[in-house]
């Protein structure tokens, strides 16, 4: 194995061992991040609170993360998402469990609709080409966790960012754009083997393809997606 | 003298019509270059004199010939404005004058309008247009090749088969003939679809997608079963997993299994007959040696095949539309007894519903190349070639830019050397786009603001979706620093309709070449188009 893949390596893989028997300590140096880099698999629990113009929005939502997969899930909402990575190729689905249906992107709609460097955000929530670009400052551990903080300013919008650095997931965002503010809170974490709760299984749903989308102006579920989907031209984040 | 000279041009025509000569035989070449671009007030004239003499003698004389092949490509979704807009960027893309241009389809020698109402939509999806155009009736929105009378939701395989209607695909394999479909869309798609299959709901497209208790068989499986003559000689195109079962891997992407909850390989069986092949990657495909007897099923993706502009990206690769119909015309014209073809740029709709020109527009020049492929594989004494569009789209070419100004970029105003902006700036003084919609997802007009990558708690992290504020409150993006023809930009539509843009209602062109094909003329329903194609072939 090249030495570089194996420097990579091993943080991620010590702090999975410190996270299954609990056994750092605050002495040792926080794992270095690894942009980038092997992700060990994980379901995680999340809670998101948007605040905007005076009014607070508070959602829970479910993350399982595997090598070349991701599935996360809006418990209130009842809509979730999968990116599958197939080669060079990512996939990406809506999930609509009420309605037991789904919207199928590929990757040239994921390009028009600015979601094609998504894969690496999805992999960490936060995209590591955003953290490239914040300044990285204090690191250390908290509750035996190792973390790396981040802060800066990109494109008008102002970003605290704390990563977990052994699993590459935040323990909390803070972002803040024009009197909006969005704050990410690290709830739960688990080895994905371990993980207390399985991601819904879509295997049923009737899928659509987003391309397909314009043939279905008289199917309810589709007139309904009118509220959901939006397209942008993407930015970095 | 010029009343006699219109005398004996009259007194030839008349002749050649009574006794049913043929005009011109000679094979579909490559279109005449209509020469440079006329720069005086006296070129130009000169240049419309010869517009007309061609008409008058090269293109007046009808071709009277039975038609032994008939081949209809379909750009989905190819509205004037499309061809118009196809048509420049060829042009510029190849450093010519763009508005000079002409696609090899507008030089065809006939023309007409199609009117595209259905019998229940004055604005038509794509299943009544094409049944329309291959079976030579209106129907109903989502009606596969049955007439207006069934219910949508009808999957009694009884009921369907009393409201289906026979199509040009059925009747030519009756006659013995070979038949075959190119598409750049699943093979099951509506367009394609009207071909073989006779369904109330377009949708139904493999068995896991039919209600329960159904009867009626899925698309894909009227496909492997279709009872007419031989069968289907080729189909190439995408939909590979609406064939195959949802325990089997599939071969280009592993990760993902197919549609079909019957347990069937439909692939598996096409192959299993004699003389057929099936393929789904590039190499395979190129492979093949077109034979006597030879049937071709191709399923190059597991859904739609790859828009042109992402087509070298496809980890299996892709064949492209042209290299498509060329093996098809080469498999199909070993039948002696002639043949018909049709090959949808199936991909030219689904750009425009996302409001992506750049995409509609190379897949239309991609198509555009595939007549080409066809007019010379073929000989105008015996095959009819018609290209028409099955509905339009809201697309629109607007504002004032200068002759040359490239046609995915913004308009200019033409003043720019008096000291004045060089764009064209709007009432907020603001630059736009040559290129936009009417309604669609991409940046809007009118105080609803365009939704920016953000984010929002559902998709609970640090990206999403939410309405952008424009800097000084503005209605509208500033384009100033926006590179407009970048593949991947959304043109601005007026009305926001963020999960696609839609059809619209206008006429398409019918372009034709051929037997017979000076019968499209004048503004016609869309329906008519297959009465020209079954008068040609003597059905």
């Amino acid at each position: 194995m090249p030495m570089k893949t194996l420097s990579r390596m091993l943080p991620a893989a010590l702090a999975a061992l410190q996270l299954l028997a609990g056994c750092a300590t605050v002495t040792r140096p926080a794992p270095t991040p690894a942009l980038n880099g092997e992700l060990p698999p994980v379901a995680a629990a999340f809670r998101t609170r948007i605040d905007h113009d005076g009014n607070s929005e508070v959602a829970e939502w479910r993350y399982w993360r595997s090598a070349n997969r991701v599935q996360r899930d809006d418990l209130q909402s009842q809509t979730g998402e999968i990116w599958q990575r197939d080669g060079a190729t990512v996939f990406h689905t809506l999930l609509f469990h009420a309605d037991r249906r789904g919207v199928e992107f590929e990757q040239a709609d994921l390009r028009m609709t600015g979601a094609d460097s998504a894969w690496e955000q999805q992999m960490q929530i936060v995209n590591p080409a955003l953290l490239k670009r914040l300044r990285a400052t204090r690191s250390g551990w908290l509750k035996k966790v190792p973390y790396q903080d981040y802060s800066g300013t990109v494109d008008g919008v102002r970003w605290r960012v704390r990563m977990r650095t052994d699993l590459m997931l935040p323990l909390r965002i803070e972002q803040r754009r024009a009197g909006d503010v969005l704050r990410v809170e690290l709830i739960e974490a688990h080895t994905l083997a371990q993980a207390p709760w399985s991601p819904p299984d879509a295997a049923g749903y009737g899928m659509v393809d987003f391309a397909d989308l314009g043939d279905h102006e008289r199917d309810p579920f589709v007139l309904h997606l009118q509220a959901h989907l939006g397209i942008g031209h993407g930015h970095e984040h | 003298m010029t009343t006699n000279n219109r005398l004996a041009q009259l007194a030839v025509a008349s002749l050649v019509f009574m006794t049913g000569m043929a005009v011109a035989d000679h094979q579909h070449g490559a279109p005449q270059n209509p020469g440079t671009v006329p720069a005086s007030a006296d070129e130009w004239f000169k240049a419309g004199q010869r517009t007309i003499r061609q008409n008058k003698f090269a293109n007046s004389l009808p071709n009277l010939r039975r038609a032994k092949n008939v081949i209809i490509f379909v750009g989905d979704g190819m509205g004037v404005s499309t061809v118009t807009a196809a048509r420049i960027l060829e042009g510029q893309q190849r450093g010519a004058d763009g508005e000079y241009n002409r696609l090899s389809f507008e030089r065809f020698p006939n023309m007409a309008l199609s009117v595209t109402a259905s019998a229940n939509q004055q604005t038509s999806d794509s299943a009544p247009t094409a049944t329309a155009m291959v079976a030579g009736i209106k129907t109903n929105d989502g009606a596969i090749s049955v007439d207006q009378a069934i219910a949508r939701a009808e999957s009694s395989a009884s009921v369907t088969a009393a409201h289906s209607v026979k199509t040009i695909m059925e009747r030519a394999e009756e006659r013995g003939m070979a038949t075959g479909i190119v598409t750049t869309a699943r093979v099951t798609h509506a367009t394609p679809a009207v071909n073989y299959a006779h369904i109330s709901n377009r949708d139904w497209e493999a068995n896991n997608s039919l209600p329960a208790g159904a009867t009626v068989k899925d698309i894909a499986r009227q496909l492997i079963e279709f009872p007419y003559g031989d069968g289907v000689d080729v189909v190439l195109g995408g939909g590979r997993s609406y064939f195959t079962p949802s325990t089997k891997a599939d071969p280009e992407y592993p990760t993902r299994v197919g549609n079909r909850t019957d347990g069937r390989d439909l692939t598996a069986e096409w192959a299993s007959r004699p003389g057929a092949k099936y393929v789904w990657n590039k190499a395979d495909f190129d492979a093949v040696e077109p034979a006597a007897g030879t049937k071709l099923l191709g399923l190059f993706e597991r859904s739609h095949v790859k828009y042109e502009h992402d087509r070298a990206t496809d980890p299996a690769g892709e064949p492209s539309i042209a290299e498509m119909t060329e093996k098809a015309i080469k498999v199909l014209r070993r039948n002696p007894k002639g043949f018909y073809l049709m090959v949808e740029g199936g991909r030219i709709d689904h750009a425009h519903h996302a409001g992506n020109a750049y995409r509609a527009l190379t897949d239309t020049i991609a198509m555009d190349q595939a007549v080409k492929k066809a007019m010379e594989l073929t000989r105008d004494e015996d095959t009819l070639i018609i290209v028409t569009a099955d509905h339009s789209h809201t697309f629109t070419i607007a504002g004032y830019p200068s002759r040359g100004n490239p046609i995915l970029g913004k308009a200019d105003s033409g003043l720019g050397l008096l000291g004045l902006s060089p764009l064209a700036l709007d009432s907020l003084g603001l630059p736009y786009t040559t290129l936009g919609y009417q309604n669609g997802p991409g940046g809007w007009t009118g105080g609803f603001k365009r939704r920016e990558l953000l984010a929002t708690p559902s998709n609970g992290g640090s990206e999403g979706y939410a309405n952008a504020t424009y800097a000084g409150g503005a209605l509208r993006p500033d384009l100033s620093g926006v590179d407009t023809a970048n593949p991947n930009y959304l043109q601005e539509s007026a009305i926001p309709t963020q999960g696609a843009e839609t059809h619209a209602g206008e006429d398409v062109g019918i372009y034709a070449t051929g037997p017979r094909a000076y019968l499209f003329r004048g503004v016609m329903e869309q329906n008519a188009i297959y009465h020209v194609m079954a008068d040609a072939l003597g059905f």
